[in-house]
């Protein structure tokens, strides 16, 4: 069941998200008919779907959705934005109510307003007055077919399956949509009758041991009755089931007749009657029902039925086909990736990942024995052990990549609400959202940009009327775009607001005592700007319900650091604000430059150095205590990474220190190392929450020859002041 | 060769109700528990081909035996024995291993059946 | 599960410290290991000694021996590393050696004597008594959760009992 209602899940939420993304395309084009019919799909397939799993609440109000889109269709009203927002509220209700599945009941008052105001704003008081009543649900499939059972009145169960069925609504768009894949997989669809023995107790699990046996051999369809019927045990003594997949028909029927109290199973292939459903409709022709009939040995009672249903489907397939505009928007945003994807679980992913993470672990470690050998056949199939881990490894990876379209996908419709909100008027221009990266940093890249997109219409864009003064746009422009960049994803959000001003950082940072006089004299325009990311630093004006709770910059810069990202900023007054956001493609493995200093080896991410150098000693000065020196111009720190990691102090007279120069936002450093080992690619294992917060350590690592190694956390290591300029060194 | 059974109940009514419907139809019993933990205890000295589960008993009930009990051997053929609305933890009964269940009170051609079904799947 | 019957055992590991004897429940153990190679934590409390890889687990070691201000004594043969499970994460100590492990009856176990002059009782969940012998069992988490100085006579009884 559990299997079942994850499905429902995913599908209601493309249908959500599919009904979001042409809610907000009609607002723009009302002219453009393909969006109102992909929307009006989507609401009758979700309607469907809850009925199915009896979920009355949700689908009343699709239903309440489906009538006033129905108007629209006609053409008795017309689209506009509060009609458009009244849609978002149903649309917002119904996703509440499939996050909280188990809480339906909560939202019930919640459905009957919205339900009435919809069909108010329709205008048809045949519709209001049946608002009052409302649940009482409305065409749901399943009202229509005749339970098992209920028709059944003779003790002996028959061969004959009373099910009367009203053919256009046997199957709903749902499960068409999943008999249509099976199809297309070249699988096999059969109907499962189930009979109890009369006077069984606890008929809800022996339906539930019915599910279990099934799990594994063959996905389930449909069920009459409900699930949440069988569940609630609200049938007689029998129940069947639509299945699907390769089952072996003897061990499904055997598992199911070895549950006690069960005293039969019918199983009918369904097949013969696919196929010719697939014949009928890529030809856009139904066969007549009398035809599908007549193919059929006259004692095959539930074939006939279903026979009946399966050309049901195809009638509504020939309704689709008829209406052509139809077709291709829904090839376009509709169609599934179910012929070609698998959904799976990310638990096990994870546990793959981590495998993989110690097969290279332990391959390094073999690699490196077989050095010590002198033996070439060894060193040839080393050699390819290392090949194919490095593709495993990399086929891996990819298998957590998700498109950051996930993220991207719920912007408009908040861009959209926000501008409304603020009385801006706004475009937001969306690029390169196929851009894919990790599961991981996809989930908790989301924040950040919220934040950055959020404060771009609040703060950056400016009202309409303004912008006309200026001689912009009225309509204001916000771009978000994504891009591969090497092993790195940029992410940047732009807009071509009134930017920031230098001028109001710099009072603000003063007047908060975050910078000194003498240091602002020194900053540049551009680094005046990097203040914004700095802790307790917002330069809102008015406090807006939006942007104005106390969340700032610093969270931003915080979120993208803690997925080893970068974040920077470019502004100009008037002349719009740009953020850059680089994010790594993944987080469980990094490549890292290995240095050793003192007795221990320590990692760091490749991302944080700008790059190598030797030093030597006549090119050290002193500045304020603190060593300093000059590359390219740019007069920079020197540390020993003992002295940082507060292991040590800084081994004087050497003849040439190697310094490994890293960058974490807009601060620079020189690290010196006693030894530059190289690079490697390392999976990262987080540290215990026991010695979590350490500062300097990102995390470990375990090498090839067991040791752990730690991962240096550059960001926090510049952080604290004990390599910067103009700070005295907390050492001295 | 009979059937050796393992019948789990902490009331002595039930416990004889079922020893007498099972040696009728060719069971032998092999022993009785009063409670979970003795028919964990039970279960690893006399590997009886068949255990009677109660649910709710004192000291260790049902469920958390029929777990410890698949532990020590995942073939373990265990059927419970139910209380009328207990569907929830009949449910978590056989997602912790049970193979079947019956539900109290039974009639005895059910619990023969039950039995049956359960010892003739491999 | 079982209710603790009145003859029921309690498993305990015994280690020891300079000369003080203590204990640990089984349960908390997951497993001894030998003295063996640990990677040094920077910037983090004093006594930890650092951290080693656990089967590819990356876990943090204590020195019991820092913890208490004892003076460093030689690692040797008898050393030994005890995980343990403190809050959901595994957390190894540094012992001098762990000795056996003992059966208790439960009602060799007895919480901690109240109000003994120079012992801090709070860090102590019991003594178990076996012949002559006392072992002190530790209350590890609050040990090693927090940073303040605790000194090796705060955990003992030493003659006060």
């Amino acid at each position: 069941m559990e299997q079942y209602r994850d499905l429902f899940l995913a599908e209601a939420r493309d249908y959500l998200q599919s009904m979001t993304d042409h809610l907000l395309e009609l607002e723009k084009d009302p002219a453009e008919t393909g969006h109102l019919t992909e929307i009006f799909r989507s609401a009758h397939s979700l309607k469907g779907m809850a009925g199915t799993m009896g979920y009355e609440l949700i689908s009343a109000l699709t239903h309440a959705m489906e009538t006033l889109l129905d108007s629209l269709r006609g053409g008795s009203i017309e689209v506009e934005t509060k009609m458009v927002s009244l849609l978002f509220e149903a649309v917002d209700l119904v996703q509440l109510m499939v996050d909280n599945l188990d809480r339906q009941e909560n939202y019930r008052d919640n459905v009957v307003e919205l339900e009435k105001r919809l069909l108010a704003w329709q205008g048809k008081e045949k519709e209001k007055a049946k608002a009052g009543d409302l649940l009482t649900p409305v065409d749901i499939p399943q009202t229509e077919i005749q339970r098992p059972g209920k028709q059944e009145e003779k003790s002996q169960p028959s061969d004959t399956v009373n099910i009367t069925v009203n053919i256009t609504e046997a199957f709903n768009e749902y499960e068409k949509e999943l008999l249509k894949d099976v199809v297309a997989k070249g699988e096999f669809v059969y109907h499962v009758h189930v009979w109890l023995r009369e006077g069984s107790l606890l008929k809800s699990v022996r339906a539930y041991m019915v599910f279990k046996a099934l799990e594994g051999q063959c996905e389930i369809v449909k069920t009459v009755p409900s699930m949440q019927e069988l569940d609630e045990g609200l049938f007689d003594r029998d129940f069947y089931l639509i299945v699907a997949g390769s089952p072996a028909l003897d061990e499904m029927r055997r598992s199911i007749e070895g549950i006690a109290e069960i005293e039969r199973v019918q199983i009918t292939s369904l097949q013969d009657l696919v196929f010719e459903l697939e014949v009928a409709t890529t030809d856009a022709v139904a066969l007549p029902v009398e035809e599908l009939d007549a193919t059929l040995p006259p004692n095959d009672a539930p074939a006939r039925t279903i026979a009946k249903e399966m050309a049901g489907l195809a009638e509504c397939r020939e309704e689709e086909a008829a209406a052509p505009e139809t077709k291709k928007v829904n090839t376009a945003s509709v169609t599934r990736a179910a012929e070609k994807t698998v959904r799976v679980e990310t638990a096990k992913l994870d546990t793959l990942v981590n495998l993989v993470g110690e097969l290279i672990i332990n391959r390094t470690r073999v690699v490196e024995l077989g050095k010590r050998m002198d033996d070439e056949l060894l060193h040839g199939s080393l050699e390819h052990l290392e090949r194919i881990t490095t593709d495993l490894q990399s086929a891996v990876m990819t298998l957590r990549m998700v498109p950051i379209k996930q993220v991207f996908d719920r912007f408009p419709r908040m861009v959209r609400d926000l501008s409304i909100e603020r009385n801006k008027e706004v475009e937001l221009v969306i690029s390169g959202e196929e851009t894919e990266l990790d599961r991981t940093i996809v989930n908790q890249v989301g924040d950040p940009l919220v934040h950055l997109l959020r404060n771009a219409v609040d703060h950056g864009i400016e009202t309409p009327e303004e912008r006309r003064q200026k001689g912009k746009n009225p309509v204001g422009r916000i771009v978000l775009e994504a891009h591969h960049e090497g092993s790195h994803v940029v992410v940047s959000v732009s807009d071509d607001g009134r930017g920031i001003n230098p001028e109001i950082i710099k009072a603000k940072a003063l007047e908060k005592g975050m910078i000194s006089r003498e240091e602002v004299e020194e900053m540049t325009t551009d680094e005046l700007t990097q203040i914004i990311f700095r802790s307790g630093f917002s330069t809102s004006r008015e406090i807006t319900d939006v942007s104005g709770r106390g969340v700032g910059m610093d969270v931003v810069k915080a979120g993208v650091e803690a997925l080893n990202g970068t974040v920077e900023v470019k502004s100009e007054k008037g002349g719009g604000t740009h953020f850059v956001l680089r994010l790594p493609l993944t987080l469980a493995i990094i490549r890292t430059l290995m240095v050793k200093a003192g007795k221990e080896i320590y990692a760091i991410p490749i991302e944080a150095i700008r790059e190598n150098i030797f030093v030597e000693p006549h090119e050290i000065k002193t500045i304020n205590q603190v060593r300093v020196i000059t590359l390219r111009e740019e007069v920079l720190p020197l540390k020993s990474l003992n002295e940082a990691l507060g292991m040590g102090s800084f081994e004087e007279e050497q003849e040439v220190y190697p310094v490994v120069v890293v960058r974490a936002g807009n601060k620079k450093a020189g690290l010196v190392v006693d030894e530059l080992l190289g690079q490697q690619e390392i999976v990262i294992k987080s540290l215990s929450s026991f010695i979590s917060d350490i500062k300097g350590i990102a995390g470990a690592t375990v090498l090839g020859d067991g040791r752990v190694t730690l991962i240096l956390d550059v960001a926090s290591l510049l952080e604290d002041g004990r390599v910067s300029i103009g700070k005295k060194s907390s050492h001295h | 060769m009979a059937k050796k059974v393992l019948i789990t109940d902490d009331t002595a009514f039930m416990r004889m109700t079922l020893r007498n419907v099972l040696e009728k139809n060719g069971y032998e019993i092999a022993g009785e528990a009063e409670d979970g933990q003795q028919a964990v205890d039970k279960y690893g000295m006399i590997k009886p081909d068949l255990v009677t589960m109660d649910i709710t008993m004192p000291n260790m009930d049902g469920i958390t035996a029929i777990k410890l009990i698949m532990k020590q051997d995942p073939n373990a053929k265990i059927v419970v024995v139910s209380a009328m609305g207990q569907k929830a933890l009949v449910i978590e009964a056989l997602n912790s291993g049970a193979k079947d269940f019956i539900v109290k009170p039974f009639q005895p051609d059910r619990i023969v059946e039950a039995l049956q079904k359960v010892s003739s799947t491999s | 599960m079982m209710g603790k019957s009145e003859n029921a055992e309690v498993q305990m590991v015994a280690f020891k410290l300079e000369k003080e004897e203590f204990a640990v429940a089984i349960q908390q153990v997951r497993e001894v290991l030998k003295m063996t190679q640990v990677t040094p934590l920077p910037q983090s409390a004093h006594f930890i000694e650092g951290v080693i890889n656990l089967r590819g687990e990356v876990i943090p070691v204590v020195d019991l021996r820092k913890r208490f201000e004892l003076p460093l004594g030689k690692r040797n043969e008898q050393t030994r590393i005890i995980i343990v499970e403190i809050k959901n994460n595994d957390v190894g100590l540094i012992v001098d050696s762990v000795t056996e492990v003992l059966r208790f009856s439960a009602s060799a176990v007895q919480p901690p004597p109240t109000r003994i002059a120079g012992t801090r009782t709070d860090l102590i969940k019991g003594v178990g008594k076996l012949d002559e012998r006392l072992l002190i069992i530790l209350d590890l988490e609050k040990i090693l959760t927090t940073e303040e100085k605790i000194v090796m006579d705060d955990i003992t009884l030493g003659d006060k009992v």
